[in-house]
């Protein structure tokens, strides 16, 4: 094959490549309000949780455009993500002591939109 | 927001072409075998386009960090992957820097095209794992 075409080729498949994965990224649309809110539904704030149990976190993020997906945090460590707007996370076994849980929706880049819900639970 | 969306998109679209041609061009360099002066050209290209990847991959961070006043959560795997991606950008920049610095007439050989698409492929491997995992 020619030099001319190979490169043809080679730009054909980088052309073919960018435009595959790029196309979503270029159609972001903004119409909704920005402030995103965040609500546990359960387990309640201050709710007292068996250590070797595990639970059910659910959560509801009201529809934005920035909220992409939710991460959870026990304690501030990152412990799951979930690609639902609202949904549940599967919770514990956590170890005992008084445990902070947030749950925090970020968008597409993994950055936290400024909105977040935590509730202090005692775990025995 | 519609600027934020801009500027996602923006440095996305220029991840996007680094991503294809860091991975596309080394491929292409082994498949077609073109001549040395082309070889050579397509090497320059692929700094480039490494250069590219480096650059943009820093403007997500900073386009959350300017926007949104934080940078992205990012732990466990994703992290690894992140890492992954930055260590192969540094290799291959590294690998076609020395190149270049020898002022060889001739493009690099078919083991430095090798490593370049086993680093391209192994990013952009990376970068799925890191867009998905947090």
């Amino acid at each position: 094959m020619s030099n001319k075409a190979s490169i043809a080729c080679a730009g054909a498949l980088i052309a073919a490549v960018t435009l595959a994965s790029t196309g979503p990224a270029l159609f972001v649309l903004s119409a909704m309000a920005e402030d995103s809110l965040v609500t546990i539904l359960a387990p309640a704030d201050g709710a007292k949780l068996e250590a070797k149990k595990t639970y059910t976190l659910d959560y509801e993020v009201q529809a934005s455009v920035k909220a992409d997906h939710v991460h959870l945090f026990v304690d501030g460590d990152e412990v799951a993500m979930v690609h639902k707007l609202k949904g549940s996370f599967k919770l514990g076994p956590l170890k005992a002591g008084d445990r902070k849980v947030c749950v925090s929706p970020v968008n597409k880049n993994h950055t936290p939109i400024g909105a977040q819900a935590c509730i202090h639970v005692t775990v025995q | 927001m519609e600027l934020e969306n801009i500027l996602y998109a923006s440095v996305q679209l220029a991840h996007n072409f680094g991503a294809a041609a860091v991975t596309g061009l080394p491929i292409a360099a082994l498949w077609f075998k073109p001549a040395p002066p082309v070889l050579r050209k397509v090497a320059w290209l692929t700094l480039l386009a490494w250069l590219v990847q480096s650059a943009s991959g820093a403007g997500f961070g900073t386009v959350s960090f300017f926007q949104e006043g934080e940078l992205p959560q990012i732990h466990h795997l994703a992290l690894a992957a992140l890492c992954v991606k930055i260590a192969c950008a540094a290799l291959a920049v590294t690998l076609l820097t020395v190149h270049f610095l020898r002022r060889t007439a001739s493009g690099p050989g078919v083991a430095i095209w090798r490593g370049l698409a086993i680093l391209g492929v192994t990013a952009l491997t990376s970068a799925a794992i890191l867009r998905w995992f947090s």
